[in-house]
């Protein structure tokens, strides 16, 4: 967030590394872009539960997006050395400090707050910038990594005894 | 344009399609198993299919049948609006005194029902 409070895109998409896809989205288009994107990461070379595991990521942003961040935006995927990256824009009112300090897994009762902690808790990295202008959250996956996610229980906000 | 399930996908002079998609990306097929009704999903629930879901599971709950067994052996993607629906529709069952159950998940949509916690709130035990 730049100090008159507008996010920017912090970032540009380097250019030594192809854009493997960008889309431009509104609601009703985020299950084929969800299929779009599923080919596009699986060409990359992501594969089983990790695939399964960055589409579901990527899919809670784009569906954030559609209802929380002004109904639409845009989705870059490209390649970053040995890791694939998304980036998922919206225009809408920005995501609330409260909201996006709290890490915590929501109350499996309550009907709501799971998209932004899917996504968190289904991709290797996650970054979100975020402002009254819009939201641009941005997360990764290793393309060769092997290490389980949830092997951690303290990124689950558990203890394990 | 009218379309016919059972005629082939082949448009004169244009492309040859030779493999049919499932256009509807969820299926709901109703059934019943000893007191309760059993739904059947096929396909993909998200946001896009959640709210045609609830609305069937708010129809049944409300209309004397709240006792619902959801089979998701056919379910190949769930993310959190599915989440949502299955916990707003077990609510609209405990409000007519009945319960909604999940049952048959594997693969990805066994994980996000398990990490969320979800399934301990229905009562769902893994099949």
């Amino acid at each position: 967030m730049t100090d008159d409070g507008h996010h920017m895109p912090d970032a540009v998409v380097p250019t030594a590394e192809p854009t493997l896809l960008v889309e431009r989205f509104s609601r009703g288009q985020v299950t084929d872009l969800r299929h779009a994107l599923t080919a596009c990461a699986e060409a990359a070379g992501l594969c089983d539960q990790r695939l399964d595991d960055f589409v579901l990521a990527v899919n809670e942003l784009i569906t954030n997006a559609v209802r929380h961040g002004g109904g639409a935006g845009e989705l870059r995927l490209w390649r970053a050395g040995h890791a694939l990256v998304c980036e998922v824009s919206d225009g809408g009112a920005g995501i609330g400090p409260d909201r996006l300090a709290n890490h915590e897994r929501p109350a499996p009762d309550t009907a709501g707050g799971w998209g932004l902690w899917l996504a968190g808790q289904l991709s290797d990295s996650m970054r979100v910038a975020t402002g009254p202008a819009g939201t641009t959250v941005r997360i990764s996956t290793t393309l060769d990594g092997t290490a389980g996610r949830m092997a951690d229980p303290a990124e689950n906000g558990e203890r394990v005894e | 344009m009218s379309t016919d399930p059972a005629a082939p996908r082949q448009a004169t002079g244009g492309p040859r399609i030779e493999e049919t998609e499932v256009i509807a990306p969820l299926v709901v097929n109703t059934g019943r198993v000893d007191d309760a009704v059993l739904l059947r999903l096929a396909g993909e629930l998200d946001m896009s299919t959640a709210p045609e879901l609830l609305a069937r599971i708010t129809a049944l709950a409300t209309g004397g049948t709240p006792r619902l067994v959801v089979d998701l052996t056919a379910l190949t993607f769930c993310d959190s609006a599915g989440l949502t629906t299955f916990v707003r529709g077990d609510r609209r069952c405990a409000e007519a005194g009945g319960w909604l159950r999940l049952t048959g998940a594997h693969g990805h949509v066994a994980r996000v029902i398990e990490i969320s916690g979800v399934d301990d709130s229905l009562g769902y035990r893994p099949s």
